[in-house]
């Protein structure tokens, strides 16, 4: 039979159980933001979303035909797969692939006017191991953003062209 | 009147709500600030302000005077009757209606007197303008960002020597 110590005993353990389920929580929601924010992949679709979008903004702010060569580099694959939308640039975490629920990073660009936009897909396969003159190896993707009579779209690079593979 | 074992116990857990209350709260504090400074945040938000104005002043059929036949543009070159809020509104358009908002105000280079406005995407222009302009930062604010062009203005038969003063809002 519990007396009055017992009974303020168990409310002391009820206290503490209550305090770590609570710091446990704060921990783990933590732990999971600081990754978030300081995961590489993140930092890239952000990156690569909002620069090819702008590019794409400024392309069709200009008249005549462009034909950019885009590239970027990591020192891990990235597995990106980048979307032309008709509206934006979403960029995807390839791993996800398959997912209905997969979440994309993206980025607006104005649309309208005399220029049309080309529904592309750049899948995360195009890209290339590289070995640099450190023999450090790094991680390299180009592609071709293109503006011809009025149209915008991704072009993949073919192998061994433009000197870029 | 006094407790019995039953009554102390719960007394003694009640005691402990507040504490428990006062954790949470300093967990999520914690965790807010967490939040608010570990976001990558990759801030384009200039370079956006810069290219709507370049696409507004250089893409063919907004703002500048376009050469029906050639299809050249004469960046600088404003007719008044092209410089109105529906010709802005219906060039372009962004997918999310808060994305970029602007205000365009010819003046007189002398006086800065205000000949004509136009506005892209005015309605949400109008709303965020005050926060724009108390500088509010976070979600809920935006930043403005201002430029001034000199231009040839032409109404109709005459041309005028004006300056064209954009003011750009970005949502943060």
């Amino acid at each position: 039979m519990k007396g009055k110590r017992g009974d303020a005993g168990l409310s002391l353990v009820m206290y503490a159980l209550f305090e770590i389920a609570i710091i446990a929580m704060f921990l783990a929601a933590s732990f999971m933001k600081v990754n978030a924010a300081v995961n590489d992949q993140t930092y890239y679709q952000r990156f690569v979303a909002r620069d090819v979008a702008m590019t794409v903004d400024a392309m069709q702010s200009a008249e005549g035909d462009f034909n950019i060569l885009y590239s970027y580099s990591t020192p891990k694959p990235s597995t990106l797969d980048i979307v032309l939308r008709k509206t934006m640039i979403e960029v995807y975490d390839s791993k996800q692939r398959g997912n209905d629920n997969k979440i994309p990073i993206s980025f607006l660009f104005g649309y309208g006017g005399n220029v049309s936009i080309e529904e592309s897909i750049l899948e995360h396969s195009d890209e290339k191991r590289y070995y640099g003159a450190d023999q450090e190896e790094f991680f390299a993707t180009a592609f071709k953003i293109r503006k011809y009579h009025g149209n915008v779209s991704f072009v993949q690079v073919e192998e061994g062209g433009d000197g870029v593979r | 009147m006094r407790l019995g074992k039953k009554g102390g116990a719960s007394k003694e857990m009640i005691e402990q709500v507040p504490y428990i209350v006062l954790t949470v709260v300093v967990m999520a504090l914690m965790y807010f600030l967490l939040s608010y400074y570990s976001s990558v945040t990759i801030d384009v938000n200039p370079i956006q302000a810069n290219l709507f104005l370049y696409r507004a002043l250089y893409a063919p059929s907004i703002i500048s005077y376009t050469d029906a036949t050639t299809g050249r543009v004469f960046p600088g070159v404003i007719d008044a009757a092209d410089f109105t809020s529906e010709r802005l509104d219906q060039a372009f358009k962004y997918d999310y209606e808060k994305q970029v908002m602007a205000k365009f105000e010819v003046l007189d280079p002398v006086s800065k007197n205000v000949d004509k406005t136009a506005y892209f995407n005015g309605e949400w222009y109008k709303r965020l303008e005050p926060l724009a302009k108390a500088g509010i930062p976070g979600a809920a604010g935006a930043r403005m960002y201002e430029k001034t062009f000199p231009i040839t203005y032409r109404n109709g038969q005459w041309s005028f020597q004006k300056e064209l003063r954009v003011y750009v809002i970005i949502p943060n």
